[in-house]
């Protein structure tokens, strides 16, 4: 094994359950966040000299993993014959619900009634975890464009949970993590 | 594929899933099987989320992609153009539905027009009320001009039947319209005057059929609603005096105790809600302002001096470099940047008022 390769799979190794989340939490079908994984993995493959060090490593990542679900939206994306396996897996998986969630049902419904510019940020913010700075570098954007954004986004989400919070009985959505759960709400 | 409205799966979560053999199946496919595309020549880290596109620096309008190709501008060569190749993947967000109905008519409020069609892109923003959008080859152009040009908009499109005749009449944003068909798929709407301005709605590679349910999915609404449903790295209203801001600041830096702006330089803006359209505007203000001094002054005296040490800072210009980040293909920065380097010769600003495009007559 050459070092490029080793660097590959080190890296492989370190981001495919973060890229393979952040697919998850935004794809409809589970299945397809195997073909995000798998293009995603394939430009680093290709262009690994293009990967920054870490810890910018991680927003690069998630940053091509936009571009390769808005792809896979577009509908464009020539189909692959990689990531098969883990496709059918994908299929059946179910996380441990003792694992929890990125964020709670109630935050994801509130978000769910923002701008779709207010979701991303704010997606990135809560379920990936990242700072304004490295959202800035997912999104291609400046720091000084993003922080007033997500500050702008979190005063919009803490209106809609106040607005909302006690909901009524039964309007709250469960808490269910399962992946394979295919309905959704526009 | 849309994002689902559900709890998001977490990481930790995720990690625990039986996938362990279909993760080591995907990378055992991508070593064994897909060549290597590194090009050693580079290290430089790529950026993410940057799109590729067309613009001409001084039109306010993007340019469509088609057109890209013919804007690309030739340091030296006097087109004060640029060109990028985008980011296929920025998908619009849903936005949030707007709760007036759609295709009221404009108010001071609502002055944009916004479509919502399932698969449709903006891919163009107008600083005055209009928009492009794509799905495929498909385009719908929404132009928002000044009353006055009316007349002579309807009399055009007049003339595409023979003998030349109104358009048949329908209904477009709230107001009564004219359509008229270039071709089987293409087609356009104007609709009458109202609030001192009218709109225009072209439709290409679409059938009429399909036209006129666009039409009906147009509808006005305000600023801030636009804005929600424009892709993420579009900028609003209230974040472009701040990019504006930062870019001025970098350009002061540069320039160390050197003036930004010639006395009486009107103050730098940009309407642009794209960053690239942005950064140009802000470097293009300065440069022109600078050559324009020295074109003035005839290359002689303190101010024109002033002009020349101005411009042989611009390889230090951090906009200049940032353009170059959000577009590799850009060209921009190289006219700038080929002055510098003139400069850097021995040589003169003299003539790189029209090599770059700049306006004499401000």
């Amino acid at each position: 094994m050459n070092d490029r390769e080793a660097r590959f799979r080190a890296l492989y190794s370190d981001h495919v359950d973060a890229v393979l989340g952040y697919a998850l939490r935004r794809v409809d079908r589970p299945e397809d966040a195997a073909d995000v994984v798998a293009d995603t993995f394939l430009a680093v493959w290709r262009r690994l000299a293009h990967v920054p060090p870490e810890p910018e490593t991680r927003p690069w990542l998630y940053g091509t993993a936009r571009r390769v679900l808005a792809n896979l939206r577009r509908g464009d994306r020539r189909r692959l014959a990689l990531g098969g396996r883990l496709r059918e897996q994908l299929r059946t998986a179910v996380p441990d619900p003792a694992d929890g969630v990125a964020v709670t049902a109630d935050v994801t419904a509130a978000m769910a009634r923002l701008s779709g510019r207010d979701q991303e940020v704010l997606q990135l913010h809560l379920w990936e975890g990242l700072e304004p700075r490295e959202i800035a570098e997912v999104l291609g954007l400046t720091t000084v464009v993003v922080r007033p954004r997500l500050s702008r986004a979190r005063a919009r989400l803490r209106e809609q949970l106040d607005r909302n919070a006690p909901g009524p009985p039964g309007h709250i959505p469960s808490n269910h993590t399962d992946p394979v759960r295919q309905e959704q709400h526009r | 594929m849309s994002a689902p409205h559900r709890a998001p799966v977490s990481d930790e979560a995720v990690s625990r899933m039986p996938l362990a053999e279909g993760r080591a199946a995907l990378l055992e496919e991508i070593v064994m099987s897909t060549p290597v595309l590194d090009r050693p020549t580079t290290d430089r880290p790529d950026r993410p989320g940057r799109r590729d596109r067309a613009v001409t620096a001084r039109s306010r309008r993007l340019v469509p992609l088609a057109a890209a190709a013919a804007v690309v501008l030739l340091a030296g060569l006097g087109v004060a153009g640029a060109q990028w190749s985008g980011e296929p993947g920025e998908v619009v967000p849903a936005p949030v539905a707007p709760a007036a109905p759609p295709a009221v008519p404009p108010t001071a409020q609502q002055d944009r027009v916004l479509l919502v069609a399932p698969g449709w892109q903006v891919q163009q923003v107008d600083t005055v009320g209009g928009a492009a959008w794509s799905k495929g080859d498909a385009k719908l152009d929404v132009s928002v001009r000044p009353a006055a040009s009316y007349d002579a908009y309807v009399a055009d499109r007049e003339r595409l039947v023979d003998p030349p005749a109104a358009g048949r009449p329908l209904e477009v944003l709230g107001a009564p319209g004219q359509l008229w068909s270039y071709a089987e798929d293409d087609h356009a709407v104007i609709r009458e005057v109202s609030g001192g301005s009218f709109v225009e709605v072209r439709g290409s590679r679409v059938s009429l059929s399909d036209f006129r349910g666009l039409l009906d999915s147009l509808q006005w609404v305000d600023e801030a609603t636009f804005a929600g449903s424009l892709p993420s790295s579009y900028l609003t209203e209230a974040e472009r005096p701040v990019e504006v801001a930062r870019h001025l600041d970098g350009i002061r830096d540069a320039l160390g105790d050197l003036p930004l702006l010639p006395a009486g330089t009107p103050e730098v803006t940009s309407a642009a809600a794209d960053p690239y359209i942005l950064g140009v505007d802000v470097a293009d203000s300065v440069v022109c302002a600078w050559l324009a001094t020295y074109h003035r002054a005839d290359g002689a005296g303190r101010e024109a001096r002033t002009a020349a040490q101005v411009l042989a800072t611009l390889r230090d210009w951090p906009v200049l470099e940032e353009l170059v980040e959000i577009a590799p293909e850009g060209e921009y920065s190289s006219g700038p940047w080929a002055l510098a380097d003139e400069l850097a010769a021995g040589g003169t600003p003299a003539g790189w008022a029209e090599r770059l495009g700049c306006s004499l007559t401000d």
